[in-house]
């Protein structure tokens, strides 16, 4: 199994807050880490330090063998295609300026991919999640949430990425909408071996579509293994606190 | 044969504590059309009752909960009527309005900022709500009863917590204030509208057993609006609460809690509740509400399927054929 | 065509979309009455660019027998100023100065505020506060001041004039461009073109630039409207081109000798800047919202 994604004692403050205090794990390629924890636990935080978009105070990300932050502009302009974010607002996931065609090549583009592939493959995003060719005309506001959270991972992946950092990338949308989203995210892990960093506070979600979990609370990571193991078994505390929650709000 | 007018509906001589009939809202949208938001959707709520609103973004119900408590958005064309108490709160001049809705109906928001002045202390807005209400003689009794508020929402440190701002305190507190604020009148409705989405989950889950309590305690009528089934499954917790689905404007299932969620007839809602993911449901596997039932807006009156358990027509008519 | 290749063919060739995504062009989505003012103000400006060519006397030749001729008088439709020059002639060369005065300093100031507040909105703390508090003392400036330093250093002249309006213009642009590029940086779409490899340049023109064009084109337009009415009123108190080349400000002060005789004469520069200063914004709001509705978020 090679490790596509993995860090080692992630910390990261602000001000006098600690948001993650010592952080590590390890995504395998085609697998899927779930990250689970309630607000305020730095779950967003190591998505953001995950896709550089924050530097953490200590510690390493490597994507692949790769140090993420010791990466050049160059080199890191190359290894941005190898992961993607797809994030939680579906309204506020995509340019309300460019059609879904444009928004896509934009990505295309991005990566230096020839102008004469742009609308073969911005076509076959689209179908790859299952929506029809024509909404690459639409305009973000013609969309609907799960319509619109399916064009962001459409957009994600463009370039065919290693990793997927989903940042509760179902949260806001309802519960029967949700569902087709897990399924795509479901078929493109089979269909294309992405692996997914798998942010949310939905226990059942999160408990749907891992392999491994890792609980998050306060910035420290409580328990951490096989879905099954350490939701099924909980050896914390705080992780029996959280599925407590869960089974108390389940129909009958 | 109960006629279609009164299929699921509560058996005659219980006192309702509003009484909606046939409320219809409509908005104008883009080329001077109207938008029909809410179809002929009739419920009664009654005593230490909890009605859920079972819909997702979309179905109403929202608008429908704001406008049989005669909140309804001014650009709206509202149509039906809605008995509170003898008075009509869809045809009740402003003030009246008013007077009842802070007096005798309470509303839990979904975001706890929005009900707090962020600028005053906890306390105090306690207190001057009980005054204008006219629910305490004087401030010294008022500071009192608000300390007795605070506890009945199980705030521990409930002195400490009403001399804080509302940024002081966490967002599961607030919520809980926002509640203790909605009591304070000792209303015979609470308007509750997704009080739990916006919290983490087991501190939604508290206070959603913090108002199933309360109702049972103090024999108020819970409107209880939310998406989640497991948290409407946790509201409902009596044998007599109700469910009602919205889908479209419409509703196309309503029951006691029991019967919807445990024997749902309606694809919608058993589509709902299969789309919970779990370990169990292998992935890419969860059931999806098809596009063609998600839209559909023509699914007839309500009929009964067994005693206070009515479904669209239209459905019913495709489980019997 | 076999099968294969016309499957080929359709995959390749680029989709046009259905009737479900088509979309009328922007001049058709343009309100009505932004139509109307669209329409007068194209005519205004097609008839004052085409006055050299026009059959009707030179705005300099005055003939001091035929001085303040009123309306419709032989030869002279619009009448005769104090110096027996054609008003006709006058207002649509004076009009052509105007609308000079009035746009190219916006388009300079819009230009560069643009580029000033963009920067920054999404530089660090330091390059953001140092911008913008510099754009707050240009802010404070009187206009008519800066307008009188620059006359008395560079001399009267319409450069002069279009170089004090640029900058007294420049420090509102680009509050409103800061303002807007600030409540975007951190939506997720920026974030994600961020994260997809792109370089700044495409980042800033493709995903940053066109989200808050609208916002800075509207509020460019109806500055054009009030940039033509002080641009007018510096004429009127010497500041704007010396005569005696025309100008509707110059032209209203020269006509203060007419006032009482023939009032309808001399307000006439004051109905020309009127009709400009209100046909701008009314355009300018129209086009906000015709492109509003592609898709801004409102």
């Amino acid at each position: 199994m090679s490790t596509v994604l993995s860090a080692e004692g992630i910390v990261k403050r602000f001000g006098s807050f600690t948001a993650l205090d010592g952080v590590s794990f390890r995504l395998e390629r085609g697998h899927t880490l779930g990250i689970v924890g309630e607000s305020g636990s730095g779950k967003s935080t190591l998505g953001r330090i995950v896709m550089r978009l924050l530097t953490p105070d200590a510690g390493t990300v490597r994507l692949g063998d790769q140090d993420l932050f010791g990466l050049d502009r160059r080199k890191l302009r190359i290894a941005r295609r190898r992961i993607q974010l797809v994030p939680q607002d579906p309204r506020n996931a995509l340019n309300p300026t460019m059609t879904v065609g444009e928004s896509l090549r934009f990505q295309l583009q991005a990566q230096r991919v020839p102008r004469s592939e742009w609308t073969r493959r911005s076509g076959g995003l689209l179908e790859q999640v299952s929506l029809p060719r024509d909404y690459l005309h639409a305009y973000p506001h013609e969309l609907s949430g799960g319509q619109a959270q399916r064009v962001a991972i459409a957009r994600a992946i463009a370039n065919d990425p290693e990793v997927l950092v989903c940042d509760e990338a179902v949260s806001a949308l309802d519960k029967s909408v949700q569902a087709q989203v897990l399924n795509t995210f479901a078929e493109l892990q089979s269909s294309l071996g992405v692996a997914m960093f798998f942010i949310s506070h939905d226990l059942a979600v999160v408990e749907h579509l891992s392999d491994d979990v890792l609980v998050l609370n306060r910035g420290r990571t409580v328990e951490s293994g096989p879905t099954r193991d350490v939701l099924g078994a909980p050896q914390d505390p705080y992780t029996r606190e959280l599925l407590e929650a869960r089974h108390s709000a389940r129909p009958a | 044969m109960p006629s279609p007018a009164t299929a699921g509906r509560l058996p005659d001589g219980v006192p309702l504590v509003l009484d909606a009939t046939d409320v219809s809202v409509s908005f104008r949208g883009s080329a001077a059309r109207w938008n029909t938001v809410v179809d002929s959707v009739g419920l009664g709520l009654e005593r230490s009752q909890v009605t859920v609103l079972l819909g997702e973004s979309g179905s109403g119900k929202t608008v429908f909960a704001r406008t049989i408590t005669g909140m309804a958005p001014r650009s709206a064309r509202v149509g039906g009527s809605s008995l509170f108490d003898g008075v009509d709160l869809l045809d009740a001049p402003a003030r009246d309005l008013r007077r009842l809705q802070g007096d005798r109906i309470g509303t839990v928001p979904q975001d706890p900022n929005s009900s707090l002045d962020p600028m005053r202390r906890i306390g105090g807005q306690i207190v001057e709500t009980l005054l204008q209400h006219g629910k305490a003689p004087h401030r010294a009794a008022a500071k009192v009863r608000a300390i007795e508020l605070l506890e009945l929402v199980h705030i521990r440190e409930p002195e400490r917590v009403a001399r804080c701002y509302p940024h002081e305190v966490s967002g599961g507190m607030r919520q809980r204030i926002a509640i203790a604020v909605a009591i304070s009148c000792e209303p015979e409705l609470i308007v509750a509208d997704e009080p739990s989405s916006a919290l983490d989950a087991s501190v939604g889950v508290r206070v959603v057993q913090l108002l199933d309590d309360l109702r049972t305690r103090l024999g108020t009528a819970i409107l209880f609006i939310t998406h989640d089934i497991g948290i409407a499954a946790l509201i409902a917790s009596q044998p007599h609460d109700r469910v009602a689905v919205m889908l479209g404007g419409r509703v196309v299932e309503l029951g006691f809690a029991h019967q919807v969620l445990r024997n749902p007839v309606h694809e919608y809602t058993r589509a709902l509740i299969a789309a919970e993911p779990s370990a169990d449901v292998p992935r890419g596997r969860l059931a999806v509400v098809p596009d063609d039932v998600r839209t559909r807006r023509d699914w007839g009156p309500l009929v009964d399927v067994e005693p206070g358990h009515a479904v669209a027509s239209a459905a019913r008519h495709e489980e019997v054929a | 065509m076999t099968g294969a290749t016309a499957a080929r063919a359709a995959v390749i060739a680029p989709a046009t979309p259905s009737a479900r995504f088509r979309r009328r062009g922007l001049i058709t989505r343009l309100p009505l009455r932004s139509r109307i003012a669209l329409t007068l103000l194209v005519l205004l400006v097609a008839l004052v660019l085409a006055a050299p060519v026009l059959p009707i006397p030179s705005p300099f030749a005055g003939d001091l027998g035929t001085r303040l001729l009123p309306f419709l008088s032989e030869g002279h439709p619009l009448g005769t100023d104090s110096q027996g020059r054609d008003m006709l002639s006058r207002l649509l060369f004076g009009t052509r100065t105007s609308l000079i005065a009035g746009v190219m300093p916006i388009v300079i100031a819009t230009t560069l505020g643009l580029v000033i507040g963009t920067v920054a909105g999404l530089a660090g703390r330091v390059v953001n506060t140092l911008l913008m508090r510099g754009v707050d003392i240009m802010f404070a400036f009187p206009g008519v001041l800066l307008s009188l330093l620059l006359a008395i250093t560079l001399g009267v002249g319409l450069g002069t004039l279009i170089l004090a309006l640029s900058l007294v213009w420049i420090a509102p642009v680009a509050r409103i461009a800061e303002t807007e590029v600030s409540r975007i940086r951190d939506l997720d779409y920026v974030t994600a073109a961020r994260s997809s490899g792109a370089g700044y340049g495409a980042i800033l023109g493709r995903q940053i630039v066109p989200v808050i064009l609208p916002a800075v084109l509207a509020y460019a337009t109806s500055l054009v409207g009030a940039n033509v009415a002080i641009a007018g009123g510096l004429g009127f108190i010497g500041l704007g081109v010396p005569s005696p080349e025309p100008e509707l400000g110059s032209i209203l002060q020269e006509m203060q000798v007419a006032v009482f005789s023939n009032p309808s004469l001399a307000l006439a520069p004051v109905v020309v800047i009127l009709a400009l200063s209100m046909l701008f914004p009314l355009v300018g709001d129209g086009l906000r919202e015709a492109i509003s509705g592609r898709g801004q978020d409102s």
